[in-house]
């Protein structure tokens, strides 16, 4: 039999455990853009082999379609305005249903070690120590802090913002506890509904 | 038979006790009915108790609280405690407070309120999601989820900052407004080029000079209202005065018969008429009405009743200088309808 057009690609059936939000625009807000690279920082600054380990959740939840290979991943991240690199291309609803899905599957992964660091904050701050008595929470928070100067253009107003150690720090504890919420049961569904919180009509 | 689901979490213990309400005999039978409803807290000797309206306000407490922190946006509305179970942050650092408005009055020991850190109420979210996602107990309590509204969050910005742009515009608009105030109202009249036009005239070109005493002769041309064309005709009038005057006799006397002919077909008298009118005119070499001047107050009122302000042509540039040679007659419009045509006695009167 001779087929004319290439075979049409599925839509990923995971992606459809996630509800359609009710967007004034098609594509994805900004802040759902910026949330998602920021998470995913968060996993590489936790995880040394973060991005790689990425690609390889891509392809154990069946989302090679979406998310393509390294460089639609790095594509995708950077559709992030805060980027120093930033894309200036839409997100698709797809495509950040497939990225909330990762996050969840890495968060899930790092449970163990997410909860020992926000324990180990929890102490630290109620004692009044600095954060540096905590050598893995240290550690998180020196990776974070360099992942993000790295990446993100110091000149945008979003990125002024996080100009501080101090600043820099309460965001990737904020980001921490997001993806504590991440690995529940639900993790996938509070996560994707939260991107959209104050978006919808 | 009582059934009993337990979901124990590192520091939280959500123990479930109920029925089936379906078949007693039954063991798989999901559970329906809820007795009794414990969370515990390791570290916290009390646990907090109730029954089903206690679990529903526990869960739609927690739902939204957990929503705010993934996204870090805040409803304006703060959520109304469901069956008395509220969870608010604390003042201070990362804790959260989840308080139960009417403890059970029979234990005194009952806690009204827990302090939880950020890795109990995960436990606290986790107990329940796994409650929501067990199709064996409560099949009815499912998880609902939706993102916030765009009207119903609140601004990250604070109030102060918000008012300052209102502020600015207000006071602006104050300000303007209070200078506006003293600028004179602008003096609208009507067209006065009969005053600006020998100036700019005499500028321009020094033939106008002769056009002044022309003016001058005409001595009331205000005191009546005459309109714009009229008016506009005549001061081309005076202006034509300069242009070249036509001085072959065959010609005047062919331009004259025409436009008597002219004017008879279209000279209707009006009822109240009685005195003649009397118009000084000019007429361009093809025959053509190029302006006129009423010569006396009673003209001036009547002369749009005559057909010369339909005959006359509108000049594109009146400033322009007249080059073709012009024929100045007088013409006098009787109440009766007769016309009667004459060559000017003299052009630059």
């Amino acid at each position: 039999m001779q087929v004319d057009s290439p075979p049409v690609e599925s839509r990923p059936l995971l992606l459809e455990t996630l509800s359609e939000p009710n967007l004034p625009t098609p594509a994805c807000p900004r802040r759902t853009q910026v949330d998602l690279d920021l998470l995913l920082l968060a996993i590489e600054a936790l995880d040394i082999g973060g991005s790689q380990a990425m690609l390889v959740a891509a392809d154990q939840l069946s989302l090679k379609t979406v998310v393509k290979g390294r460089v639609q991943l790095w594509r995708l991240r950077s559709t992030n305005p805060m980027r120093r690199y930033s894309q200036r291309r839409p997100m698709t609803l797809p495509e950040a249903k497939a990225l909330t899905l990762v996050i969840c599957h890495l968060s899930k992964q790092l449970t163990v070690l997410i909860r020992q660091l926000l324990l180990g904050y929890q102490q630290l701050s109620d004692r009044q120590l600095t954060l540096d008595h905590h050598f893995r929470l240290a550690d998180y928070l020196k990776r974070f802090r360099s992942h993000f100067r790295a990446r993100m253009n110091a000149r945008r107003a979003g990125v002024i913002a996080y100009q501080t150690d101090e600043k820099l720090n309460e965001l990737a504890i904020d980001l921490l506890t997001r993806l504590l919420f991440c690995t529940g049961t639900h993790g996938p569904q509070r996560l994707w509904i939260s991107l959209f919180d104050g978006e919808v009509v | 038979m009582t059934i009993k689901r337990q979901y124990t979490l590192p520091n939280c213990n959500l123990i479930l006790e109920g029925m089936s309400g379906e078949d007693i005999n039954n063991l798989a039978a999901p559970m329906t009915i809820l007795l009794n409803a414990e969370c515990q807290f390791p570290g916290i000797s009390t646990p907090l108790v109730g029954g089903r309206d206690f679990l529903e306000g526990l869960i739609q407490a927690v739902n939204p609280y957990a929503q705010s922190l993934l996204s870090g946006v805040t409803a304006t509305r703060a959520t109304e405690a469901v069956h008395g179970v509220s969870l608010i942050p604390e003042e201070q650092g990362y804790y959260h407070r989840l308080a139960l408005a009417a403890p059970d009055k029979a234990d005194e020991n009952s806690p009204s309120s827990i302090k939880l850190t950020n890795v109990q109420l995960f436990d606290l979210m986790e107990a329940v999601d796994q409650l929501l996602a067990d199709a064996q107990t409560l099949p009815d309590l499912t998880l609902s989820l939706s993102p916030l509204a765009r009207r119903d969050i609140r601004s990250q910005t604070p109030l102060a900052q918000q008012a300052a742009p209102i502020a600015l515009g207000t006071s602006g608009l104050a300000a303007a407004a209070a200078l506006v105030f003293f600028l004179p109202v602008p003096n609208l009249e009507p067209i006065r080029i009969e005053e600006e036009r020998p100036t700019q005239t005499e500028a321009s070109t020094p033939t106008t000079s002769s056009s002044a005493p022309a003016g001058d002769a005409n001595p009331e041309p205000t005191n009546f209202e005459i309109s714009d064309e009229a008016l506009a005709a005549s001061r081309t009038l005076a202006r034509l005065n300069a242009a070249p005057e036509i001085t072959d006799n065959d010609t005047l006397t062919q331009l004259q018969d025409t436009l008597v002919e002219t004017l008879e077909a279209d000279w209707v008298a009006p009822d109240s008429l009685e005195t003649p009118l009397t118009y000084r005119v000019a007429v361009s070499e093809a025959g053509d009405l190029l302006g006129y001047r009423h010569e006396d107050a009673i003209s001036g009122e009547n002369a749009e009743q005559t057909p010369l302000p339909e005959l006359v042509y509108t000049l594109i540039d009146i400033e322009e200088a007249v080059e073709e040679p012009v024929a100045q007659f007088e013409v006098i419009l009787d109440p009766d309808g007769s016309v009667t045509v004459e060559p000017a006695e003299e052009a630059n009167q």
